[in-house]
């Protein structure tokens, strides 16, 4: 668990919440042991054959366009009006920009830089660079930061890919 | 190559920057050639860019410390 979760966590004297194992796909059984009422994956890289199968176990708030690809403010839009909470999710959303308005403000210097996301690099193999493209999440939150994407990025990357 | 970015975010550690420093195509990035590499490490915090409110103090303080370089 990360360790401003578990900071979190502590502070509200909450139990961890269940997790799962992600290395080799899902692990069906295990969240059908948990007995969901709704599986939330607007962020997430669920193939047709996986959304199948869990949805055999609860209904399931899909990602809605590509894998990888929902934003933060879509993922809290389409999970919470999946559990039919959609007006407490546009709430969250609109108390997170002015957080990062304000964590923002602190740091004038990154405003206008422009900011690549250079994926895993592999040792045995430097001559090809991966980035994550301006679908990417964490692309996209860059932005959110006052930082730009390059011209390069941008113009490499593909329609609803991540890297 | 035509590659203006200011910061380059990427997971790793030093010992891989380093590496990666020796590599004639990766140091065309004016970005690493100044060191301004914001290093989110292939550990917990290399979640850290995937937005989340409770990191976010944080990996704005990376940012800030490459964009400074």
């Amino acid at each position: 668990m990360l360790p401003w979760v578990t900071e979190r966590l502590d502070r509200l004297d909450a139990e961890p919440p269940m997790l799962f194992d992600e290395d080799d796909g899902i692990d069906f059984e295990a969240v059908a042991a948990t007995d969901p009422d709704v599986i939330l994956a607007a962020y997430s890289g669920i193939t047709r054959s996986d959304y199948e199968t869990l949805s055999r176990i609860a209904s399931v708030i899909a990602h809605p366009e590509a894998p990888w690809t929902a934003t933060w403010r879509k993922m809290i839009r389409q999970n919470a009006a999946g559990i039919g909470t959609a007006k407490a999710g546009e709430e969250l959303v609109r108390r997170l920009e002015k957080r990062i308005e304000e964590a923002v403000a602190k740091h004038p210097d990154l405003a206008s830089k422009t900011g690549m996301f250079v994926t895993h690099l592999d040792p045995c193999d430097l001559s090809t660079i991966h980035f994550y493209a301006e679908a990417d999440q964490r692309v996209q939150f860059l932005r959110d930061l006052g930082m730009e994407i390059p011209q390069a990025v941008r113009t490499a990357s593909e329609a609803d890919q991540y890297a | 190559m035509d590659l203006f970015d200011d910061v380059v975010v990427t997971h790793g550690d030093r010992n891989g920057l380093e590496k990666m420093a020796e590599n004639p195509l990766i140091t065309q990035f004016p970005a690493v050639a100044r060191d301004a590499v914001a290093l989110i490490g292939d550990d917990a915090i290399g979640a850290t860019a995937n937005p989340t409110p409770l990191s976010l103090d944080a990996y704005l303080g990376l940012l800030s410390r490459a964009a400074s370089r």
